[in-house]
């Protein structure tokens, strides 16, 4: 049953009203107008002080009683059949107690890390020493590594019984060609981004124990109940008799999502062992086989008049994933292209699958999109801003294009003439945008439990990445009872509790909050109901602010804690749901990123100077979050954009930079000073009004470095990651 | 990591014989490369000798004008000791290594004997030259990161930040080995692959670096200047000590060393020589650097380092004159 509502919606200057559907159970929206007292302010990470006082257990703390120390032996080939393994003489090592060979006789390793076996022993060192008696007999074959050589008509199969080229499906379906040759000007080029691992801090991993029927397990995952299915399926259990605990996260980005081959093999050594097995990955396998970004090489046609006009945009995309899939880019965005034609080929070679990534498809699609609309200005002879704005069917977006161009004092900034500088040191500037879709999803259940000492507790199953969503379930429930968000405790990140999404496609916060919210607000009627009696109130007459009953027009109050003494013995426990969204104010989230480079034109190193990121995500709940988040997405973004590149060696198929040591991730140094501004955007989706916030600010930082360096020296790199050789290169061709 | 026994050494002596007493023994000072290797069965030494109780080998003088260096100071000690004067190039380099909380344990004596970067050694489960394979993977593989000069049989770069000021200031390395004490010039002390794949310095296995000696370089200038991807902890892809003895801004002597173009730190007389009695400026500067790549030869992948190093170069010398800043 629902009920109409009407509600203001927008942003400053550009607030409406609208009515939407809402759900009997839910709370009304806040609207564009709400008095808020906590919401929306700075709040610190609840569980802050734990995560650095090093008191949070994440996964890799967790040592039950006889714990086992797993290890994994992977395959050191590109590709291979294995002729025979034996652990034996593994075995019998002192202190091994349970081996697993996951690759029988005639099995094919796919890639260098291929899973092979798993030993459990007494100690991490000594099950890292049986691996090495386990003796793999393997005939070497060749293997691809790269898109040409998988895509050459006699290259070596991936899979025996596919082709590695999978075209994929063709979008838009516009005549383009046609379109771009009407127009007076055309470009065309080629972009290209390499494969980047998710290098999760914590890395992938779990510790599994089994008694009798039942199963726990403890998981680095970004998927609770995703992990809980999953272990049932490989202890062949029902998924009622597994519990997935994952009480801290050190980062997932999309990698984290199923248990892995480690958490099959830890379910077998527990198995075998009889014991509680702990598979944690080392970094070297982390990167091998914990989930990357596909590459791309993006081919652009378009065409373009002097007025700014785009006539039409024929992308051709390909990319590799690795043995898996999903090597797309997103295109076109909210822009204005005239006619759109797109084909996108997944190509398959001997590498660790490809797994979603934090905004998959978009940061290397917008780099592309984003670098050719400054090309297409360029040609038109226009402002890279201006011609954006002209190009945008956005109104939020248009809204931000001019707030980061004043934040970021783009007219200044940006280099009327590229190389002016003085010295070998020339500064430049670019920018580029993102959007984003999701305001969270319905069928999840947030509780309130109040005690009657006044503790109270939110609990929900899902797991709190590293995000904030602990903090910003807090601030929710603190909102509607008129308490401090640090007088809160939230319990997350286990399967007893009530269910929750898997984190994905920046669900999680916009899929709780509002359950959070109704739960909060249904524990404060329930409260109130109490104190009516006691205060000789009318139930309308009261309300929670800064921890104390309060009574309109009445001097007369309550703490909190008495209110909640009233319980006596009972304990308050609530449920809010997590109703469906409403048709709202707008379906997506708008970005805009602006960057400063310097770049050595004699080393060409390139140094990411400055970024202003100006983010929609709907309602902001706790700003210090949101400029968390998006501080993140931005120095993952620089990141991406000038140093992250798995490397294969392209004879043998293995990754010469398995570490932190030359796979090269931002360091302190290499941050940039980052301005993050929320564009507060009233969107009335849900009755907090949250979008989703964890992907985007990540999506337009690349492009925007891209152009930047293209300002600053006036040739562009259109190739991820710039790095110097790349950046000398670009200047000598243009020299010639 | 193997089995091992773990000895600890009181004394460099006492280390050089625990180090004779076993076959393969390997010493450890701080072992932030040591332990890594083990990590990765690249070294699987069945004893490890320690250095960390060793007592005498922590000090470091800078009486009259040089110093001396106890092989157990750290990097952090170093860069914070030889910021300014005529060795500051010693300073700089120490402060550019890896991170500051590994700089804040490695020794002078580990990055002086520090095995290479190079990623296909690191690689257990990869063959090379140095693990006694047939071949070197790099030369057809992918290089980047490797040598322009002297990149046959093995094109490793040296890994050392302290290399290149050890060779530009004559450094002498103080080595006691289970027979006596020994110095090596610095010099003499770096070896090519050619001459022993398996080593990269004249060291035996039972010798234990106790100090490194600078002269003193009365009225020097000096400078130490790195290319690279990252600012923070990262390898160089090239690096130039300069030294300049300058009067009234002309130049008696130079010393320029280049590191991580070749096997060793890499001297180069042509640039010295076109910097001996010029006035030093940037053209100078810049005739000097393009002298220091004369007879490079970039393998597929590494052709940037020679205009990369060219400018490193520049710079050091117009940075140890006084002309640059970073």
């Amino acid at each position: 049953m629902s009920r109409k509502v009407r509600t203001k919606v927008g942003f400053a200057g550009k607030v409406e009203e609208i009515e939407v559907t809402v759900a009997d159970n839910d709370p009304d929206p806040w609207g564009a107008d709400a008095k808020l007292s906590v919401v929306g302010t700075r709040v610190p990470r609840v569980d802050g002080p734990i995560k650095v006082t090093g008191k949070a257990k994440y996964t890799y703390d967790v040592a039950p009683k006889g714990m086992l120390h797993g290890a994994i032996l992977r395959s050191p080939h590109g590709a291979a059949v294995v002729n025979s393994i034996d652990t034996s003489a593994a075995e019998k090592l002192e202190g091994v107690v349970a081996v697993h060979a996951a690759k029988k006789a005639g099995a094919r390793v796919l890639f260098h890390g291929d899973e092979v076996a798993g030993v459990a022993a007494e100690t991490e060192e000594i099950a890292q020493e049986a691996l090495t008696l386990i003796k793999v007999d393997y005939e070497v074959k060749p293997c691809v590594t790269t898109v040409e050589a998988a895509s050459k008509k006699d290259a070596p199969r991936v899979f025996e019984n596919r082709p590695n080229v999978q075209p994929g499906r063709a979008r838009g379906g516009a005549d383009a060609d046609g379109a771009i040759e009407k127009a007076p000007l055309i470009v065309e080029a080629t972009y290209t981004t390499e494969v980047q691992t998710h290098s999760s801090l914590e890395t992938h991993g779990c510790v599994v124990q089994i008694d009798g029927g039942s199963v726990t397990a403890w998981a680095s995952t970004q998927a609770t109940f995703g992990c809980r299915q999953g272990f049932a399926g490989a202890a062949k259990v029902e998924q009622g008799n597994v519990r997935v605990i994952s009480e801290h996260v050190g980062g997932g980005f999309g990698s984290k999502f199923d248990i892995g081959r480690e958490g099959h093999i830890a379910v077998e050594l527990t198995r075998k062992a009889g014991r509680p097995v702990k598979v944690m990955l080392d970094r070297k396998g982390e990167h091998l086989h914990g989930g990357n970004r596909p590459s791309s090489i993006q081919a652009f046609k378009g065409g373009v008049d002097k007025e700014g006009k785009i006539f039409g945009i024929k992308v051709a995309t390909s990319g590799t994933g690795g043995i898996g899939g999903g090597a797309g880019s997103a295109h076109p965005g909210f822009y204005t292209v005239g006619a759109w034609e797109k084909s996108e080929t997944n190509v398959i070679t001997n590498a660790g699958e490809a797994r979603a990534f934090r905004a998959p498809g978009h940061p290397q699609g917008f780099f592309g999109m984003e670098s050719f609309l400054d090309e297409l200005a360029e040609k038109a002879g226009i402002d890279p801003l201006e011609f954006r704005k002209k190009n945008c069917r956005s109104k939020v977006h248009l809204a931000e294009f001019d707030l980061a161009a004043e934040k970021f004092n783009w007219k200044e900034r940006r280099r009327a003439k590229s190389g002016s500088d003085a010295g070998p040191k020339k500064r430049g500037a670019g920018m580029a945008s993102s959007v984003w879709y999701n305001a969270g999803g319905q069928g999840f259940k947030v509780d309130v439990v109040v005690s009657p000492d006044g503790t109270v507790e939110v609990r929900n199953g899902a797991q709190d990445i590293g995000t904030g969503t602990r903090t910003v379930l807090a601030v929710l429930v603190a909102e509607e009872l008129g308490l401090k968000p640090d007088q809160i405790v939230v319990k997350m990140g286990d399967t007893i509790l009530p269910p929750g999404p898997n984190s994905g496609g920046s669900t999680t916060a916009a899929s709780l909050g509002p359950a959070a919210r109704a739960a909060g607000l249904k524990a404060k009627k329930e409260l109130l109901e109490r104190a009516v009696r006691d205060l000789k109130a009318k139930p309308g007459d009261l309300d929670l602010k800064d921890g104390v009953v309060v009574k309109s027009g009445s001097p007369t109050t309550m703490t909190f804690k008495k209110l909640c003494q009233a319980l006596g013995t009972e304990t308050l426990h609530v449920t809010g749901d997590r109703e469906k969204n409403y048709a709202g104010y707008s379906e997506t989230v708008a970005g805009v990123q602006m960057a400063e480079v310097e770049v050595d034109v004699e080393t060409g190193q390139v140094r990411c100077l400055r970024v202003v990121a100006i983010q929609d995500a709907g309602r902001v709940v706790d700003r210090l979050t949101f400029e968390s988040q998006v501080s993140g997405g931005v120095i993952q973004g620089v990141s991406y954009a000038l140093f992250e590149e798995r490397r294969l060696d392209p004879n043998l198929g293995v990754m010469v930079n398995p570490d932190f040591l030359n796979y090269k991730v931002a360091g302190s140094k290499d941050c940039p000073e980052i301005i993050a501004i929320a564009f507060d955007v009233a969107n009335a989706k849900n009755n907090v009004g949250m979008m989703g916030l964890g992907e985007p600010p990540t999506i337009p930082t690349a492009g925007a470095i891209a152009n930047a360096v293209a300002n600053a020296i006036g040739v562009r790199v259109r190739s991820l990651p710039i790095t110097p050789d790349k950046v000398l290169a670009a200047l000598e061709a243009k020299k010639s | 990591m193997n089995r091992f026994e773990y000895v600890r050494a009181r004394s460099a002596k006492e280390a050089a014989e625990l180090l004779a007493g076993t076959k393969g023994a390997l010493l450890k000072a701080s072992g932030t490369d040591l332990i890594d290797r083990m990590k990765s069965f690249i070294d699987t030494p069945p004893r490890v000798v320690s250095l960390s109780n060793a007592d005498g080998m922590s000090d470091i003088s800078t009486d009259g004008g040089g110093a001396r260096i106890g092989a157990l100071v750290t990097l952090a000690r170093l860069a914070e000791t030889l910021r300014e004067g005529p060795l500051a190039a010693i300073g700089q380099a120490a402060g550019e290594a890896a991170t500051p909380q590994i700089r804040n344990v490695a020794t002078v004596g580990g990055n002086l004997c520090q095995r290479p970067r190079c990623w296909y050694y690191r690689l257990g489960e990869v063959p090379c030259l140095k693990k006694g394979g047939k071949d070197c993977p790099a030369i057809k593989g992918d290089n980047r990161y490797h040598a322009i000069f002297e990149t046959s049989p093995c094109p490793i770069v040296h890994p050392s930040n302290l290399g290149g000021p050890a060779v530009a200031f004559g450094a002498t390395i103080h080595v006691q080995g289970s027979k006596g004490i020994r110095e090596i010039k610095a010099e003499e002390f770096f070896t090519l692959p050619k001459a022993d794949i398996a080593r990269e310095n004249v060291l035996e296995r039972d010798d234990v670096i106790t100090a490194v000696s600078i002269p003193a370089w009365k009225g020097a200038r000096s400078a130490y200047l790195e290319g690279r991807e990252k600012e923070s902890f990262d390898w160089s892809l090239v690096n130039a000590t300069a030294v300049l003895q300058l009067e009234g801004g002309v130049c008696r002597e130079a010393r320029i060393v280049l590191g991580s173009v070749a096997p060793i730190p890499w001297r180069v007389p042509a640039a010295e020589a076109a910097l001996a009695g010029k006035k030093i400026d940037e053209a100078v500067a810049a005739e000097a650097a393009r002298k220091a790549f004369e007879g490079a030869k970039p393998l597929s992948g590494n052709a940037y380092k020679v205009p990369m190093g060219r400018a490193i170069v520049k710079r050091a010398i117009l940075a140890a004159a006084g002309l640059w800043k970073e």
